[in-house]
């Protein structure tokens, strides 16, 4: 998986926020609100990661339910696919 | 040699606290603008040329079309208003302030914004609100009011944008709380957090195009989070959903 444009994080209240850059943000407006794991899996998913790599990437890294990096990483590929960020 | 606009009309204003000078091709804006003149020298210049006009016009339909209105044959002079309060807003954002979209109601000197999408009933709620506190209430804005957040707080402004009622005062009022309007059948409110509120605000408050901006402005509502409350309301027409929502808002004030 490929991001089509590249993004800039920013965090507040807890909360991280991803905005296309570059030519990127001439086509996509909309800003990405992101827990603290969907950020990460983001993050993954900016590095060419796909769906599994990402889980055991995920589980290896941090001590999580591995139901719940399931559950939030096929909610936010699915987010992102449905806004046509995948190249 | 380039064609250079005749700016024709130009003033100052003091709007949110900082002082703007308009110029602009039409008058209208500066009509808009007029209980806000002030004779202290500008510290911002806005100055609108036809392409602002033509890339409003371009926005508005655009607006309209996902609204699924018919378009607006809009005046030059009308879209100008518009150009020059994208660029106000586009201001703010560096001077810790934003624009956004709700009704903002002040009761004894203290500010509540509701806001939700267009045609949800915001300035039908805050008429409520008139009619419980009568003297008491001020509409500071009811349609587009500017929030900053400084040293004591976050504080409500009222600007010349103010919707088509034109209800606004150019005061500035500290600010209790922002809440989230729904229809419902029945009135019911609940405290909610910043984090669920922030991506209802990311859709009304006024993101400028440039990205680096956009996280700037999502940093000032970072700020704003830290001294007002959030509440999401479900309400009807009747009066009883200004009792229960200004009881919930008020009191907890007071706390």
């Amino acid at each position: 998986m490929k991001l089509k444009y590249e993004f800039a994080l920013s965090e507040s209240i807890g909360l991280w926020s991803a905005v296309a850059i570059g030519e990127g943000s001439k086509h996509y407006r909309s800003v990405i609100v992101m827990n603290e794991t969907a950020k990460d899996i983001f993050e993954l998913i900016r590095e060419g990661l796909d769906e599994e790599q990402i889980i055991e990437k995920m589980l290896h890294m941090y001590d999580v339910e591995e139901g719940q990096v399931r559950s939030e990483a096929h909610a936010l590929i699915e987010k992102l696919q449905n806004d046509g960020l995948f190249a | 040699m380039g064609f250079l606009p005749k700016h024709v009309y130009s003033g100052t204003y003091k709007i949110a606290d900082l002082r703007i000078q308009i110029d602009s091709l039409y008058e209208q804006v500066q009509s808009l603008c007029a209980d806000y003149r002030t004779s202290e020298p500008a510290e911002i210049v806005v100055r609108t040329c036809a392409s602002d006009i033509e890339r409003e016009r371009r926005l508005s339909a655009e607006t309209q079309k996902a609204e699924g209105l018919e378009p607006c044959n809009f005046s030059d002079a009308y879209l100008e208003t518009l150009s020059v309060y994208r660029s106000i807003a586009t201001e703010c954002i560096g001077r810790s302030r934003l624009l956004m979209h709700g009704s903002c109601i002040a009761v004894d000197g203290k500010a509540v914004i509701f806001t939700a999408k267009s045609g949800t009933g915001k300035s039908t709620h805050v008429r409520l609100w008139r009619e419980l506190f009568r003297e008491r209430a001020v509409v500071v804005n009811d349609d587009k009011p500017i929030l900053g957040v400084g040293p004591d707080g976050a504080i409500a402004y009222g600007t010349p944008w103010d919707g088509k009622h034109h209800l606004s005062q150019n005061v500035a009022t500290s600010l209790l709380a922002v809440c989230l309007l729904n229809r419902g059948a029945k009135n019911r409110i609940q405290e909610i957090t910043a984090q669920e509120a922030l991506p209802t605000l990311l859709q009304q408050i006024f993101l400028p195009e440039e990205p680096m901006m956009v996280l700037q402005a999502i940093g000032i509502i970072g700020r704003l989070c830290q001294t007002i409350r959030f509440y999401r309301l479900e309400c009807n027409m009747d009066i009883e959903a200004a009792q229960v929502a200004s009881a919930a808002i008020l009191e907890n004030s007071n706390k």
